[in-house]
């Protein structure tokens, strides 16, 4: 779980500005983010070779 | 429904037009009638410049009167969603604002409308700066009470009922193909880097494509032509297109698999499922795919747009938030601080995906992927929740954002009286074989001929 006290951390090293009144929702959207992404990073960190970022046929 | 008179596509204007039998002024004129009538119920159009668009349609006369022929666009009125920069039309881009964001000259492709001799009409309705997070002021042509699709939201309602014969707008997640089938209209997507992105107000840099909203299969092509780049793209020209039995006669189509069942809602997927019965009539060959990473993709998708979205407008959000509404803001500054460990296994994920479409595409030798477009037809603005629905929207446009194919979606019928679109999904440059198999399919319908009531009744009868 992402806390809000990380989140302004974060946002401080990284130079974003956040208003103060979007800190909470800000905060709900990347913990939601981060439950629906937590089966994506564990089908990626489960292969063995992670595939090529792009390709030819991508480009 | 009603029937509709014709001409009312690109392809039978520009004959019209070409035979001296129709001018392109009248042509404008009864465009322009037609966005006065609808506008209040639709509001599709952000901007509309009647002046700039009747000296246009002008000029496209005295052109052809003197021999000038720029091709099927010449004098053709079309509209432009609204993140496009227009060197003579303001671009906010949907901000709720009102702020205009900072354009240098034309985009490229409205500059390759303009030399294609289209008139531009307007802007199109937009969700705010494309990111979907809020609701559009724009309405469904079928049924005023409900969703147009988005983000390209005003293309949709605006074609479906003639207030523009053919929009363009940006596609990161299925912002061309879900206002087009929730319309009941013809909506291309082509393969990434086709149609040049410059001059975009951007949501995602790697997602992002621009596509075309038309009502018929020939008139995309025609518009696919004028737009596309020359390098390396094999021609999509709308002849192309008339021999409907080569299209169909031993095409490999594939079905998606696992992923229908908790995607569409039944009647979708019956309507669906009686346009396949029709392809498979027409001496296609259906084969089952399933590609388990295709669970990934709806949420890989969506990290990347908005990590990347975030990204494109970091500056402007930390100099100016002011300029955004309250959800767009909040959804850039958290595109801002995705941990990057997430935004990798996205990308990742997208590869996977890419990896596994190829595969099946080679071994069962397939010719395209067919599938609803959205899993639901439109629903009421009322019922919606942006941040629980507009996700499902795009379960199944999403896979060729993630792998850059080309996708179409055509009307293929009606789910409780709002129409389905049948989504079209091929490999990287063929957008002829897709337009042909879309053509063939259209052919063998008359979808692409029933009109929302709004569009022949016109605005005074539906009070």
């Amino acid at each position: 779980v992402l806390t809000e006290a990380y989140v302004i951390d974060l946002a401080k090293t990284l130079g974003v500005v956040i208003p103060a009144e979007d800190m909470e929702s800000i905060c709900s959207m990347l913990n939601d983010l981060s439950e629906k992404m937590a089966p994506v990073v564990a089908f990626i960190d489960e292969r063995d070779a992670p595939p090529e970022l792009f390709t030819a046929t991508q480009l | 429904v009603t029937r509709a008179p014709a001409p009312e596509t690109i392809l039978a204007c520009a004959e019209q037009i070409r035979a001296g039998e129709l001018t392109s002024s009248a042509l404008t004129e009864s465009v322009l009638t037609r966005a006065a009538e609808t506008e209040p119920y639709i509001r599709a159009f952000a901007y509309i410049d009647e002046d700039a668009a009747l000296k246009a349609a002008q000029r496209a006369d005295e052109e052809i009167r003197h021999g000038i022929d720029r091709g099927p666009l010449h004098g053709i009125p079309v509209g432009v969603k609204d993140v496009f920069c227009t060197a003579q039309m303001p671009t906010r881009a949907g901000s709720m604002t009102m702020g205009t964001w900072p354009c240098h000259g034309d985009s490229a492709a409205v500059a390759r409308l303009a030399d294609s001799g289209a008139i531009i009409v307007g802007k199109h309705v937009t969700h705010e700066f494309a990111c979907g997070q809020n609701v559009p002021p724009a309405r469904n042509a079928w049924d005023q009470r409900c969703y147009p699709g988005g983000s390209t939201a005003g293309g949709g309602p605006s074609v479906a009922v003639g207030s523009s014969l053919a929009a363009i707008g940006t596609d990161a997640g299925g912002s061309v193909r879900k206002p087009a089938a929730l319309n009941g209209v013809v909506g291309l997507k082509p393969t990434l880097g086709m149609i040049s992105r410059q001059g975009i107000v951007p949501p995602s840099g790697s997602m992002d494509h621009v596509g075309m909203i038309t009502r018929t299969v020939e008139d995309a092509a025609a518009l696919l032509e004028a737009l596309r780049g020359r390098e390396g793209s094999p021609s999509a020209a709308p002849g192309s297109l008339a021999d409907a039995d080569a299209h169909l006669k031993g095409a490999r189509l594939g079905i998606w698999q696992g992923l229908a069942d908790d995607g569409a809602d039944e009647a979708v997927a019956e309507t669906v499922a009686t346009a396949l019965e029709a392809f498979q009539a027409a001496g296609a060959v259906l084969c089952p795919v399933h590609i388990p990473e295709l669970s990934m993709a709806v949420t890989a998708g969506s990290v990347i747009i908005q990590a990347e979205a975030g990204i494109s407008h970091g500056k402007l959000l930390a100099s100016s938030p002011g300029f955004y509404g309250e959800e767009t803001r909040r959804y850039l500054e958290a595109g801002l601080l995705i941990p990057a460990a997430y935004l990798r296994a996205a990308y990742l994920a997208r590869a996977e995906i890419a990896a596994a479409v190829r595969k099946a595409f080679t071994d069962l030798e397939l010719d395209a992927i067919v599938s609803p477009t959205t899993p639901m037809t439109a629903m009421t603005v009322e019922q919606m929740n942006v941040s629980r629905d507009l996700p499902r929207y795009i379960h199944f446009t999403v896979i060729a954002n993630l792998t850059g194919w080309p996708a179409i979606t055509i009307p293929c019928g009606f789910a409780d009286g709002m129409p389905v679109g049948l989504q079209i999904m091929g490999p990287p440059y063929a957008e002829s074989r897709l337009l042909g198999l879309a053509h063939a399919y259209e052919k063998m319908t008359s979808w692409a001929t029933i009109r929302p009531p709004l569009c022949a009744a016109g605005a005074a009868s539906e009070d």
